[in-house]
């Protein structure tokens, strides 16, 4: 049984590693084709990231819609979160499956409605609609964070502060939200993260003439595999590890996983 | 088992849905035959330029999914009691 286990556990690792690590093995090839094993080492690929216009643009771009669409989706979602915890509102639980509906329906059609909504509006393939789009989509992650933080709070805490004379306003201010903190920088990192590889409502709202990192690599991939895209695939998966592990260790990834508070204060 | 089942139908759920709509790998992987609705809606609505088609399948994928989140949330609520 014992051994069972251990077979098992190592056949899942490795069919999900094996993917990543070919990536990591091809982008150090030193000629220009998808060899596996590869044929000697250079950091060439690594370099044209950065001096290849196309790459370097992509990855400006996306680092921006990035940033400050997970920005917009923690003030999107913040508010919502706690005026739908802290007051008492009928229509709640309607109110917050709304807010994570556009996860629990495949991402495409997220991105039909973006696509026709902004040429609609007249506004095709700039920018910041990309940026309004992701934040809306992703909005679905802060709200997750910060309901959970709002639902796992001390009740007591709040109510103190307005024994002690201070007006909603401040207890607002001085104590909700300073607890709201972790959960919203959580939200952040995942809505970060997340739209930094989100493809298909890049794709469909650009209109071809903006070009994020995922719309350049698939792009790219029509034409033919260059070692390149192993490379940005590679620093894809160090940015979003270190994001988490970042999390895991400093934040409270695992209790906004799921886990229950209390078990995870006794094995600390 | 019992205690589980919640949250094996919720990972069933997830895993079901971000199949559903997966859009890369067969875009990528298959030949137009093994397209799935993502990938088919993308392409009516971005080379096609035939919007209301999309909108279309859209709107059958929004029913299929989420008629599948309420017949299993449904069906776990129902057996609980």
């Amino acid at each position: 049984m014992r051994a069972l286990k251990w077979v098992l556990t190592t056949f899942v690792v490795l069919f999900i590693l094996a993917p990543l690590i070919v990536v990591a093995v091809v982008s150090f090839n030193q000629n220009r084709y998808m060899d596996f094993p590869p044929e000697g080492f250079s950091l060439h690929w690594y370099a044209e990231l950065w001096n290849d216009v196309g790459w370097r643009d992509a990855i400006v771009t996306s680092l921006l819609v990035a940033a400050t669409s997970a920005a917009l989706a923690v003030v999107i979602a913040t508010p919502m979160a706690f005026v739908l915890r802290a007051y008492d509102i009928r229509l709640a639980p309607a109110i917050f499956a709304l807010g994570i509906l556009p996860f629990l329906l495949p991402p495409v059609i997220s991105a039909l409605g973006a696509l026709v909504f902004w040429s609609s509006l007249g506004f095709s393939g700039r920018l910041e609609n990309i940026i309004i789009s992701h934040a809306i989509f992703f909005s679905t992650l802060p709200l997750i964070t910060v309901s959970l933080a709002m639902e796992t709070m001390d009740p007591a805490l709040p109510e103190a502060a307005q024994t002690l004379g201070a007006n909603p306003r401040t207890s607002f201010r001085t104590v909700t939200l300073p607890l709201l903190v972790p959960s919203m920088i959580t939200g952040y990192a995942a809505a970060f993260v997340l739209s930094l590889n989100e493809y298909i409502i890049a794709f469909m709202v650009s209109r071809f003439s903006v070009v994020t990192l995922p719309i350049k690599i698939v792009n790219d991939l029509r034409y033919g595999f260059t070692p390149t895209i192993a490379a940005v695939a590679v620093v894809f998966i160090l940015i979003a590890t270190t994001t988490f592990t970042l999390f895991a260790l400093f934040g409270n990834l695992l209790k906004f996983l799921g886990a229950d508070p209390a078990i995870l204060d006794r094995e600390r | 088992m019992p205690i589980g089942r919640p949250i094996i139908l919720a990972g069933f759920l997830l895993a079901f849905v971000f199949t559903l709509g997966s859009y890369l790998i067969p875009a990528f992987l298959g030949r137009p035959e093994h397209w799935t609705l993502s990938v088919f809606i993308s392409d009516q609505a971005t080379f096609n330029a035939n919007v209301p088609f999309a909108a279309a399948m859209a709107l059958f994928l929004t029913v299929l999914s989420l008629g599948v989140v309420g017949i299993v949330t449904w069906f776990e609520g129902r057996t609980r009691r």
